[in-house]
């Protein structure tokens, strides 16, 4: 049975108690996710925040393990993230994106710990969007609509909003401010699309020369993967504190960067930019369904928001196989 | 079991094998087959990847080029010394599809990593096998690797040893390693594994390939920057494929279509 919440600003401030709230807060000019010190902060006029919520899961740079050296050994200590958090105002694409995330991180022959503990102690409390952005493409996606992957869904409706519960750890949150009700109201908002049926044909098109025309003016500046929810790559680096102590850590990595692909020696694969261009879209599109049963895309344009040179992968689908 | 998390382990033997490369026996049995690989690293200075360069029960070899901070690290290390070691991944060499077949074992510079612990699994059954032919070839001379071991090896199998430039001592072929196969005919079921640079790679397999080796038979080992060795970080990926994970050893018929 679903909930009406009349006051988010009163939920926000219990939530703020008892939790590390983090939400999208206004900068200058876009939003970002922060640590909410105050429920004011928190004003539900934004479509979506510049970048998304993934740093909270995959840090831009993170600790795994601590080296330290006894009696002339070095023994390694993992260094596991608990702290419990509340992802707080996260759009349904979003939800998706960390979907991905969890696909990437938890499934497979290897668990990866680091992110899994980070995931288990985040609360994931999301809100349907009102309206599309200007470069949103979750229409073609299916993803403005969310049904698994939140502890709680909250819907604007006029007098507050209808509220799913999602999770045991949601339902926990579930406290006086919110009544009981049988509304089964949404918000899907049409955002734009593009010729989605192609993206079957990917295999065809690996050759077209958009590619490389396209790419004429790709900067291979790593601005979308930085923005890509499901970009997730990440190096492994020592660093010395001292000669007894140091890290194992790791940080966000990108195909479009030349050191990306670097073997012993030298030698560099994938080193002009239409194929490193080529890449990231054809896993985003593509590949990603073979290697685990989805589309790493989401449709949420921040690529298309955060690139210099206005590159739009969903134009070049548009336009593939064309003469 | 945190994947992330290696083990020290034991240096027992310690080789130099040319300028730049050594090699170890270190004291580890994690149960590997021939052609997976393993993540290598010291604390503080940091990890990479090699091929296990051995079948054994009893130590697992490593070949070490130094090519860069970490890898000049690693190959600093004494007799005595701990190393860290995390693994095995990857697939590894259908070796028992390969029973009762000839096989063809074709290795260029470090590329003889992987093709050496082939090597050791075939001598260690080698009733299992049919006409094993084994062609290794290196820059010059002085590049030659695990060279103490090719008197014991060609026991067991037919071995062919060539260098891109000789010298005075050299007496043996003189050319790129894929000459040697040049007047060597082949049973059409035979398998082949090569591994090496790219470009000896495709030259190799494409030989094989004339000869009337069917391209599902021909197993190629491929090399790729890779950090986690799980197919999480991304570095690897070929198309939908992971080196590390779903590799590093394909089928040319499958390796022939990576194309970036």
């Amino acid at each position: 049975m679903p909930y009406l919440l009349r006051d988010l600003k009163a939920f926000l401030k219990t939530l703020i108690k008892e939790h590390i709230v983090i939400a999208p807060v206004k900068e200058k000019n876009h939003y970002d996710y922060k640590v909410l010190e105050s429920e004011d902060e928190f004003h539900l006029d934004y479509v979506n925040t510049l970048y998304p919520p993934k740093k909270f899961l995959l840090p831009y740079e993170e600790n795994l393990l601590l080296f330290s050296k006894r009696d002339g050994e070095f023994s390694a200590k993992p260094l596991l993230n608990k702290t419990k958090r509340v992802l707080f105002g996260v759009r349904p694409c979003d939800v998706h994106g960390i979907a991905v995330m969890d696909r990437v991180f938890l499934s497979g022959n290897y668990v990866d710990s680091f992110y899994e503990s980070r995931r288990k102690n985040t609360i994931i409390i999301a809100i349907e969007c009102e309206k599309a952005g200007e470069n949103c493409y979750c229409e073609s996606f299916g993803t403005y609509k969310v049904e698994s992957g939140y502890d709680l869904l909250l819907t604007p409706v006029d007098d507050g909003f209808i509220v799913r519960v999602g999770s045991d750890e949601g339902k926990k949150l579930i406290n006086e401010l919110f009544e009981e009700t049988d509304r089964d109201e949404h918000k899907y908002p049409k955002s734009k699309t593009f010729k989605k049926e192609k993206l079957a044909k990917m295999e065809k098109y690996f050759h077209d020369e958009l590619w490389k025309t396209e790419a004429e003016k790709c900067l291979s500046c790593a601005a979308c993967t930085i923005a890509c929810p499901t970009c997730t790559c990440f190096t492994i680096e020592d660093e010395v504190q001292d000669p007894e102590t140091g890290y194992r850590k790791r940080r966000w990595a990108s195909c479009q960067l030349k050191d990306f692909t670097e073997v012993a020696g030298g030698m560099t694969f994938r080193k002009e930019t239409y194929k490193k261009l080529r890449h990231f879209a054809y896993h985003k599109l593509y590949w990603s369904i073979k290697q685990y049963g989805l589309r790493m895309c989401i449709g949420c344009g921040r690529c298309i928001d955060t690139c210099p040179v206005n590159i739009n992968i969903f134009d070049i689908v548009n336009r593939l196989g064309e003469e | 079991m945190n994947p992330y998390v290696p083990k020290a382990v034991e240096i027992i033997e310690r080789h130099r094998e040319t300028d730049d490369t050594v090699s170890y026996k270190i004291k580890w049995n994690p149960k590997h087959k021939p052609g997976q690989i393993l993540e290598a690293s010291y604390p503080l200075i940091g990890e990479a990847p090699f091929g296990f360069a051995s079948f054994s029960e009893d130590y697992v070899e490593l070949l070490i080029r130094s090519v860069g901070n970490v890898t000049n690290t690693l190959a600093s290390l004494k007799k005595g010394d701990k190393i860290w070691v995390r693994g095995p991944y990857g697939n590894g060499f259908p070796m028992k599809e390969m029973e009762g077949n000839d096989v063809c074992l074709i290795a260029g510079g470090t590329g003889i990593v992987p093709v050496k612990a082939a090597l050791e699994y075939i001598i260690k059954n080698r009733n299992r096998y049919g006409n094993v032919k084994v062609f290794f070839g290196f820059r010059s001379p002085k590049q030659l690797i695990f060279k103490r071991y090719f008197k014991n090896w060609e026991k067991d199998v037919e071995l062919y040893v060539s260098v891109d430039r000789g010298d005075k001592t050299w007496k043996g072929h003189v050319g790129v390693v894929t000459t040697m196969l040049d007047n060597i005919s082949f049973e059409p079921k035979s398998f082949a594994i090569i591994c090496g640079p790219p470009v000896m790679i495709k030259f190799a397999a494409e030989k094989m390939l004339n000869k009337g080796l069917n391209e599902s038979r021909i197993f190629v080992s491929l090399e790729r920057l890779m950090h986690c060795g799980i197919g999480k970080c991304g570095h690897c990926m070929v198309r939908n494929v992971f080196i590390c994970k779903d590799g590093p050893v394909f089928p040319y018929s499958i390796a022939k279509d990576l194309e970036d």
